[in-house]
């Protein structure tokens, strides 16, 4: 018995060696200044900090990686979010979008933060900085309808 | 004396009964109408049909009722509108509206490929409108 928990303890171990050869493609573009929401719109500094931490991991083309999101299978579980999320929804290309998809991410941004659908539960457990005061959904929200108006009347 | 005010009582509390009712109905009639005059004809009764069943403020699906309240379609604010609108575009387009599973169960809601065509027009020419500030 014992020296089957070792031999098991021993294989998991290897397992779990051998697939750290086996990495994602990490998500890390250069940001694009055209077409980045944070660039393109340039929200007040305590919005725009509160949606790079709450929302590009999984929506931009710039993930911020942990340590221990490098390791497998951490690593393949956050790449799937990543695609979802960007498939979703990519702030790293809100530029290219049109009038009425802007106006529409925005009136959605306010939507899922204050019904709290975003950020995910899981990532705002990890992410001390991505977990949003009452304080805070109002001032997305404040901004994102600001916003919203002005992209209608461009 | 005690038998005669209890039928007073009685004859009260039927005229607040029937008032109530009255009062509900009313409020029915105006709700089912509000969608008629808010909409086109023909994009008002296709939402009627085949929409309105679900997306209004009395419908049971929470899920339903977060995506749009047809019903509320005037209190609803321009950029909300314009957002739902390209919601609209979306489902209608993928076919993901109204749900399989509904269909199933009513197949003469299915939306026609004429149907299918003028609200997926409306959606679009009505978000240019809104955008336009008309």
């Amino acid at each position: 018995m014992k020296r089957a928990v070792k031999w098991a303890g021993m294989g998991l171990a290897a397992g779990l060696v051998v697939i750290q050869f086996f990495q994602p493609e990490k998500n890390m573009s250069p940001v694009n200044p055209a077409e980045d929401l944070l660039m393109v719109t340039s929200p007040p500094g305590q919005v725009a900090d509160l949606i790079k931490s709450s929302c590009y991991d999984c929506h931009s083309n710039q993930t911020v990686y942990p340590w221990y999101s490098k390791v497998a299978p951490v690593s393949w579980y956050l790449q799937k979010h990543i695609k979802e999320g960007k498939s979703d929804l990519n702030v790293s290309e809100y530029g290219s979008m049109d009038k009425a998809d802007k106006i529409e991410f925005l009136v959605d941004i306010c939507e899922v933060v204050e019904a709290g659908t975003m950020p995910l539960l899981s990532f705002a457990l990890i992410h001390k900085a991505a977990r949003l005061s009452e304080e805070d959904k109002e001032a997305i929200c404040v901004w994102s309808e600001e916003e919203a108006l002005k992209v209608m009347r461009e | 004396m005690f038998h005669f005010i209890l039928v007073v009582m009685k004859k009260k509390m039927l005229g607040v009964l029937i008032g109530a009712l009255g009062l509900l109905l009313f409020l029915s009639f105006n709700q089912s109408n509000r969608a008629d005059d808010v909409f086109p004809e023909e994009v008002g009764a296709i939402l009627k049909s085949s929409c309105l069943g679900c997306h209004n403020t009395e419908a049971r699906s929470e899920d339903a009722k977060k995506a749009v309240q047809f019903d509320l379609w005037d209190d609803y604010r321009v950029t909300k509108k314009i957002g739902i609108l390209g919601k609209m575009g979306e489902v209608i387009e993928e076919g993901k509206m109204p749900p399989k599973k509904f269909l199933e169960k009513n197949p003469d809601k299915k939306l026609t490929e004429d149907q299918t065509k003028l609200l997926l027009e409306w959606t679009k020419t009505e978000s240019e409108r809104l955008m336009q500030g008309n």
